[in-house]
């Protein structure tokens, strides 16, 4: 699961974590069924305190977007019962994909890069993504 | 009912004639993650100093785990995990026979925890203290506050001088401690990295001048403080009496004020009020503990909260 959060940003990290997970799952990356990490797991790999993730897992179950099993974890709800106010970001996940692209792009012209240096920035970061990743399920598994 | 881990009801202590503690108030839920700051000198290190018994407060009343601290027994400071500012005495000592030493005297000593500390800090236990590099004696310090898997954690600057690794290290050993939800630990510890603060409180205190400026879960802090920034077409007022002010500042034509408890709605009034105009920002613990403590006056206007 790609999660990262910013622990100085003036944005509380719970509703980082929230807004991350509900934007997954309104773009279908969580599908329902999907189990999120526990609490723990959560905890170690973003190295924050559990009450944190717990905070925020507790308001996504509440708003009905997640629900807990007994014993097996964090799940994705049925997409019917996710409520109409997380559904409806649908159209809004692309527009801030969209969004945080120009505020990219603006900062690179700034820079003084040109649209292939700024192509390969974003081919690093994605990789560098891509490998946090791998690191995080291989660091599971052991 | 919130179970209290720690309390500090009035507590006065002077050194001399530095007034140290000047009646302080704090009050710390079980279970909670605690971070206190202030600037040197606020008593933070004092605070929890009186809180393990190791200085006697002047006047006032403290309890940690339900007790005044100079009367805990022998099974009550077990429940206590410490590690001073100053770090571990008895430089000449091997790190194994402090460990040896001090094991015995706690029932629950985690000696999986113990191994697990020593090797990721690659600690030779055969070496004296005084041969580690400063991380490592710092490690053998938290070794020795956490191995007895305390109910309550004290921390006094658990990180200072530490390189951002070794920092992590120590991160994720209190969480490990925290993670475990049936115990309820509680941890307080001071810090002035409020990067790591940010990544493992979930209450913030801060200290200033010997009181408590303002105490309050981190995220609430996010959420509900805003710092403004007035800008007045002519002259600001000369006074600005507003609930939940924290701090102030002028400049010229602009006044930044840095308020808590105000949504979008109430700034939009606020600013209608004074005839200014506003912009609003969100502000991380770093800006705001600087607004904070930053200025004499504003110490006054937060504690009337």
């Amino acid at each position: 699961m790609f999660l990262a959060v910013d622990p100085s940003s003036g944005l509380p990290v719970y509703r980082q974590i929230m807004d991350q997970v509900r934007r997954m799952i309104v773009a279908g990356r969580l599908a329902p069924g999907d189990r999120l990490p526990s609490i723990r797991e959560l905890a170690t790999t973003l190295q924050i305190n559990p009450l944190t993730v717990g905070k925020a897992y507790g308001e996504l179950e509440r708003e009905g977007s997640v629900e807990m099993r007994r014993g097996l974890g964090m799940f994705v709800r049925a997409a019917r019962t996710i409520p109409r106010s997380v559904r409806s970001d649908r159209e809004r996940v692309p527009a801030g994909v969209a969004e945080g692209a120009r505020r990219f792009v603006l900062e690179a012209a700034q820079a003084g890069l040109d649209r292939a240096e700024a192509i390969k920035q974003i081919d690093n970061a994605w990789r560098d993504l891509l490998m946090l990743d791998r690191s995080r399920s291989m660091g599971r598994a052991r | 009912m919130t179970e209290v881990s720690a309390r500090f009801s009035n507590v006065h202590k002077r050194f001399g004639d530095v007034d140290a503690l000047s009646g302080l108030e704090l009050s710390i839920p079980r279970g909670s993650v605690v971070a206190l700051l202030g600037r040197n000198g606020a008593g933070k290190s004092t605070a929890l100093r009186c809180l393990v018994g190791l200085e006697r407060p002047d006047s006032g009343q403290l309890s940690v785990v339900g007790h005044e601290p100079l009367t805990l027994d022998v099974p009550m400071r077990q429940r206590i995990g410490y590690l001073s500012e100053d770090g571990v005495p008895f430089p000449f000592a091997t790190a194994d026979k402090l460990i040896r030493f001090c094991a015995p005297l706690y029932p629950h000593w985690s000696g999986a925890l113990e191994q697990q500390i020593l090797s990721r800090f690659q600690i030779d236990p055969r070496r004296k203290l005084r041969d580690l590099s400063l991380g490592q004696r710092r490690a053998v310090g938290l070794l020795l506050a956490v191995c007895p898997q305390p109910e309550l954690l004290i921390l006094d600057e658990p990180a200072a001088n530490l390189d951002a690794l070794v920092r992590r290290e120590f991160l994720d050993i209190v969480l490990g401690l925290v993670g475990d939800d049936d115990a309820r630990r509680t941890v307080i510890f001071s810090s002035h990295i409020l990067s790591d603060v940010e990544r493992i409180a979930d209450r913030v205190a801060i200290l200033h001048h010997g009181r408590l400026l303002i105490e309050r879960p981190l995220d609430e802090l996010k959420e509900q403080v805003r710092r403004l920034r007035l800008m007045f077409a002519g002259a600001p007022p000369e006074r600005l009496e507003l609930s939940g002010l924290l701090s102030l500042r002028r400049a010229g034509h602009e006044m930044r004020a840095t308020v808590i408890g105000y949504d979008d709605d109430a700034i939009e009034d606020l600013a209608v009020d004074l005839h200014a105009r506003v912009e609003v920002q969100q502000l991380g613990l770093e800006e705001l503990f600087i607004d904070l403590v930053d200025d004499g006056d504003s110490a006054a206007a937060a504690a009337a909260i």
